[in-house]
């Protein structure tokens, strides 16, 4: 076992997390992306003047 | 000093570069709302928010100051990244503040804390963030630009101008398309930004090992460079402040929220905080080893440096022609997706919570809106660019982003907590709050002492709630009386 064990298992955990993250996250993000375009798109042009946001939960 | 990069690694970089460019400038069709440009029309899912928050927290600037924090204090200075990362998994777990700030539909913290607390707290509020949000971004462009002059070998003298250019690619997709061109670049950002990450680390692995790492930090820092608690420079003052830093964080720093109200629900953005939390222990910890192998592999050279220089100049030395180029592009990408959410950040609330409120008479149009906000980030864009240049940091880059950030991070999370759950919070209390805990940061800030920063920022938490509570009493009584 490496010196600092901690530390070790924390650190190479982190860039093994990055490593899976990168590729499971950039597939998902892509199909995301493409679904909120089509979203937007279907939500159509510019709407009317409005400055009032979503009414309040609380 | 001539560039250390070549014809390769500037391809590679131009690439990354016109990319990012035409996918930012597509997005600008999709933005015909005011809450396209601030919220992305709320249609951000959990794998794009993941995205887009990390690659978000962190920048150039982050990799910078972690770095130093681990050539300062080894292994310890990764705590802050430790105790985000509990935070961040237990809010995201329960829900506590960000479910009911979510379901609320508030565009920003101060819209809610309005229908709680009055108008005057909204614009009190919006003061106190946009102030503390971009003293604390003040330092990015400069920190980014010197570390992108190091590893490039771009001479020094030219340090302003890698600043502009940074700046201006930046501003013109943000200024352009808003929050939805930063969802979308930071989701490109974030590809580059993490396979650079695990490239680099893997090759300062097989440089620097990890045993020989580990020796020079307990050589050079003793047991401090394992315990924050005996640490120089921290301590347990300095960890219950960063605990308590990283909570108000998590519920509270205006990049983070963003994208809590971006999200589709409240449950969205629960799954985006418990699926991000290990991103930060890793963002404090990965550089911070790139910093202690910096100081194990240049050795005297590297006493000659600022420590916060250390670890651009060792990954010059370490990386070789064409991986540079990819590292480079991959700090830009860094740099670019944090510098566009923060600016849209602040931008948001000097509009939604300044400026509006100040027109209520007479609204702005849709168009209108637009226009005020994209004038809002040039604006914040040419105070990056004259505070980098004038302003020099006193102490640890990391202690000067907190202390920044505590100006409202601690009064507005009391705010929140109380506004979300306790009855018994009113006006007088939350004004109390605000101005107490923002007294001690700038106190300390204005002092230029770079010394025992954690009591200026326990000040701040304590002043803060007792502010709160004893405010919320006296405007019982008088009301009462």
């Amino acid at each position: 076992m490496p010196s600092r064990p901690f530390w070790f298992l924390l650190t190479w955990g982190c860039v093994a997390w990055y490593a899976v993250v990168v590729v499971v996250v950039g597939w998902r993000g892509f199909l995301e992306i493409r679904r909120m375009i089509q979203d937007l798109e279907a939500s159509g042009p510019l709407e009317p003047d409005s400055n009032s946001s979503e009414p309040t939960a609380l | 000093m001539t560039s250390a990069l070549g014809l390769l690694d500037w391809s590679i970089i131009a690439i990354y570069l016109a990319g990012t460019m035409a996918t930012g400038l597509a997005m600008r069709r999709y933005v015909g709302k005011v809450e396209h440009f601030l919220v992305a029309g709320r249609e951000m899912d959990v794998s794009l928010g993941i995205a887009s928050l990390a690659a978000t927290e962190f920048g150039i600037v982050t990799a910078m100051y972690t770095a130093e924090l681990g050539y300062k204090n080894g292994f310890a200075g990764a705590i802050p990244g430790i105790l985000l990362t509990i935070a961040i998994a237990a809010v995201g777990w329960t829900g506590f503040v960000i479910k009911p700030l979510r379901a609320s539909g508030a565009l920003t913290i101060p819209e809610l804390l309005e229908r709680r607390f009055g108008s005057r707290v909204r614009l009190l509020a919006g003061l106190v963030m946009v102030l503390g949000g971009l003293l604390n971004m003040g330092i990015f462009l400069r920190v980014g630009g010197e570390f992108l002059t190091i590893v490039t070998g771009i001479p020094m003298r030219y340090l302003e101008l890698t600043m502009t250019g940074l700046l201006l690619m930046v501003l013109v997709y943000t200024v352009l398309g808003g929050m939805l061109s930063v969802l979308v670049t930071d989701y490109l950002q974030f590809l580059v930004l993490g396979g650079g990450v695990v490239l680099v680390t893997i090759l300062v692995a097989a440089d620097a090992g990890w045993e020989k790492v580990v020796a020079v930090v307990a050589a050079e820092r003793g047991d401090g460079a394992f315990n924050p608690f005996t640490s120089p420079g921290m301590g347990p003052g300095y960890v219950l402040w960063q605990a308590l830093s990283m909570l108000a964080v998590v519920l509270t720093w205006q990049t983070y929220i963003q994208r809590v109200l971006s999200a589709k629900d409240p449950q969205t953005a629960q799954r985006m905080y418990t699926r991000t939390s290990i991103f930060f222990v890793g963002r404090y910890l990965i550089p911070a080893y790139w910093g202690m192998a910096a100081l194990a592999m240049l050795g005297a050279r590297g006493e000659s440096l600022s420590p916060i220089h250390a670890m651009p100049a060792y990954l010059t030395r370490l990386l070789p022609a064409g991986l540079l180029g990819l590292v480079v592009a991959a700090m830009l990408a860094a740099e670019m997706s944090t510098d566009s959410s923060y600016m849209l950040s602040w931008g948001s609330i000097l509009y939604n919570d300044v400026i509006r409120p100040l027109k209520k008479k007479r609204p702005f149009s849709e168009r209108g809106g637009l226009l005020v906000n994209r004038v809002i980030i040039l604006g914040i864009g040419l105070f990056l660019l004259a505070y980098g240049l004038w302003y020099e940091i006193p102490g640890r880059a990391w202690d000067y982003l907190a202390i920044t950030s505590n100006i409202y991070l601690s009064s507005i999370s009391v705010l929140l907590v109380a506004c979300c759950y306790w009855e018994g919070a009113n006006k007088t209390g939350a004004i109390a709050a605000i101005v107490g805990g923002a007294v001690s940061p700038i106190a300390f800030l204005l002092s230029g002492l770079a010394r025992h920063v954690e009591v200026a920022g326990l000040a701040s938490f304590g002043l803060a709630a007792a502010g709160m509570l004893a405010g919320s009493w006296a405007g019982r009584r008088r009301k009462a009386g």
